[in-house]
């Protein structure tokens, strides 16, 4: 056997002594933040250790430290209320989640304690798969979307943003979900079963009469349809459910409204059409770098024009 | 005192010494089976550098075998002849597709990497590119109010916080010290976050790289393939070529 020098020995080496292959500090099998369990902050848990292979400080199943075994994560109530940022090793948005222990959509979810000594959870919202959340972040002033608020969404599909606006708007609020495709409707109702304060409705948004008895009148429309008539659309429900200075929130997507114009003229040609249906626009927001040729237009709904 | 009484109680345990701290740049503190080790090895080494030495002691420069006819040596060292290397074009076809398979394949991890980055870090701005940045449109009621317009005043919030879209606070949130002291503000944090952005960074020049690797490799195999073309121009030192229609019969 060739001679490599320092094949063992001293901490952490490979062959028994301090640091042994079997225990020991630091060694192969356990010991100080050993490869194989065992000793204090082994692979399988123990209490963080010196470093071992998989336990060890920040190891992914052991120890404190990085983003899942219990690190420190600050949370930062948001200028919107009900939405909140978690500041860490990342900076996440996220809002408390209405069923504890539970993911919609795989979402991470981070535990932090509350001064009270109860924990609280959390669950992720990212602004790569929800409009909303990207406006969010892109800084809107205003979404009209709190705690206590009414909530019409048009658009829900899985129910993927339903599900984080039901958490903002809380167990005081309540949001409509209308879906017309029946498969992303079946995910909507298994999340609706959970979250009591969400009523899915499998209709086409388009056809208002048809769900007007199950709507009350609400705080808010939101509208992610990416139709080429979601003006109208927008303009049908608020018309039937919207109270008077209620909040209008449309995400826009260039493509599906008119793909050969120019996304600037898109957006702004909305703008008017959103004027001509009483909405008064407030903001428009452009939401690059998280989606390309969206934008979110926010309005209020100005019934006595 | 008989074995048994001996073993009854718990033994010392002799630990092996370590080296000492001031010692510690001749490394780890050599025992007695690491010397043997060492030694061995030396041994054997030595005795291997004997034989080679006694051999070309012995060699005979007037030695002759046939097979030296048709082999070269250059300062000792013998020469292999090589096979004719010429691959046919088939083969470079087949081997240029599996370039681009292997680039896509680069390319696929590469974007999925860029992707669960990108998600991380939702609030950081680092990552945008100068040419899609992001526009944020205010209506007002009038071209007074227009350029009267102070963002700060309109967000409700301080004049440092209008910048920081993912969170601009609003004051009387500020004055309710509804914000915690965030021990991750710090340097540590923005160095964490310059890090992620920096990678994402590389890894979106690396895509970029790969992408114009895979346009190269597959115009390359194009090029070897058959049909009359003619080069057309050079567009951003890209040569762009024009293939003649042919009916494929």
């Amino acid at each position: 056997m060739a001679y490599t020098p320092g094949s063992r020995g001293g901490r952490g080496g490979s062959r028994g002594g301090r640091g042994g292959f079997n225990g020991g500090r630091g060694g192969f099998g356990g010991g100080r933040g050993g490869a194989r369990g065992g000793g204090r902050g082994g692979a399988r848990g123990g209490r963080g250790g010196r470093g071992g292979a998989r336990g060890g400080r920040g190891g992914s199943s052991g120890g404190r430290g990085g983003a899942k075994g219990g690190a420190k994560v600050i949370i930062e109530p948001h200028r919107h209320a009900g939405v909140f940022i978690a500041r860490g090793k990342e900076d996440l948005l996220v809002t408390r989640n209405l069923v504890p222990g539970e993911s919609v959509y795989n979402e991470k979810r981070i535990s932090v304690d509350s001064p009270d000594g109860t924990k609280v959870e959390y669950r992720v919202w990212n602004p790569f798969r929800s409009k909303l959340a990207a406006g969010i972040l892109g800084g809107l002033d205003n979404i009209y979307i709190k705690p206590g608020a009414r909530v019409l969404y048009l658009g829900a599909a899985n129910g993927t943003s339903v599900s984080h606006v039901a958490d903002v708007v809380g167990p005081e609020g309540l949001v409509y979900a209308v879906e017309f495709s029946h498969r992303s409707g079946r995910d909507l109702l298994n999340m609706a079963k959970k979250r009591t304060n969400v009523i899915p409705i499998v209709e086409d948004a388009r056809h208002v009469q048809k769900y007007r008895m199950l709507v009350g009148m609400v705080d808010v429309v939101f509208a992610d349809v990416a139709q080429p008539d979601q003006a109208r659309i927008v303009a049908l429900n608020a018309a039937a459910f919207l109270k008077n200075e209620g909040g209008v929130v449309i995400s826009v997507k260039a493509s599906c409204i008119d793909s050969t114009a120019d996304a600037a003229v898109v957006f702004a040609r909305e703008v008017k059409k959103m004027q001509e249906e009483k909405i008064k626009p407030q903001e428009q927001l452009t939401l690059e770098p998280y989606e390309r040729d969206h934008c979110i237009i926010v309005g209020k709904y100005l019934r006595h024009q | 005192m008989s074995s048994s009484f001996k073993n009854a109680g718990q033994r010392k345990n002799h630990r092996e010494r370590a080296q000492p701290f001031e010692r510690r740049k001749w490394g780890l503190l050599e025992k007695r089976k690491d010397y043997a080790q060492r030694a061995q090895d030396y041994k054997t080494k030595q005795k291997k550098l004997k034989r080679l030495r006694e051999k070309a002691l012995e060699r005979n420069p007037d030695e002759f075998y046939h097979e030296m006819t048709h082999k070269k040596t250059k300062n000792g060292v013998p020469l292999e002849q090589r096979e004719d290397s010429t691959i046919d074009m088939d083969t470079i076809k087949i081997l240029k597709t599996q370039d681009i398979g292997w680039i896509r394949h680069h390319r696929n991890v590469e974007r999925a990497k860029i992707d669960h980055l990108e998600q991380q870090m939702h609030t950081v701005g680092a990552h945008r590119n100068k040419n899609e940045s992001r526009k944020h449109t205010i209506f007002v009621d009038n071209v007074k109010e227009a350029k009267s317009f102070n963002p700060a005043e309109f967000f409700q919030t301080t004049d440092d916080l209008v910048g920081r879209t993912e969170n601009r606070v609003k004051k009387d949130q500020i004055e309710n010290n509804e914000l915690t002291n965030q021990p991750f503000s710090g340097k540590l944090h923005s160095k964490l976050k310059e890090k992620a952005a920096t990678e994402l960074l590389l890894r979106q020049k690396r895509d970029k790289k790969l992408a114009a690797a895979e346009e190269r490799v597959e115009l390359d195999r194009l090029l070897q393939g058959k049909g009359g073309r003619q080069k057309k121009k050079v567009v951003n030192g890209k040569p762009v070529y024009k293939w003649r229609n042919e009916r494929k019969r």
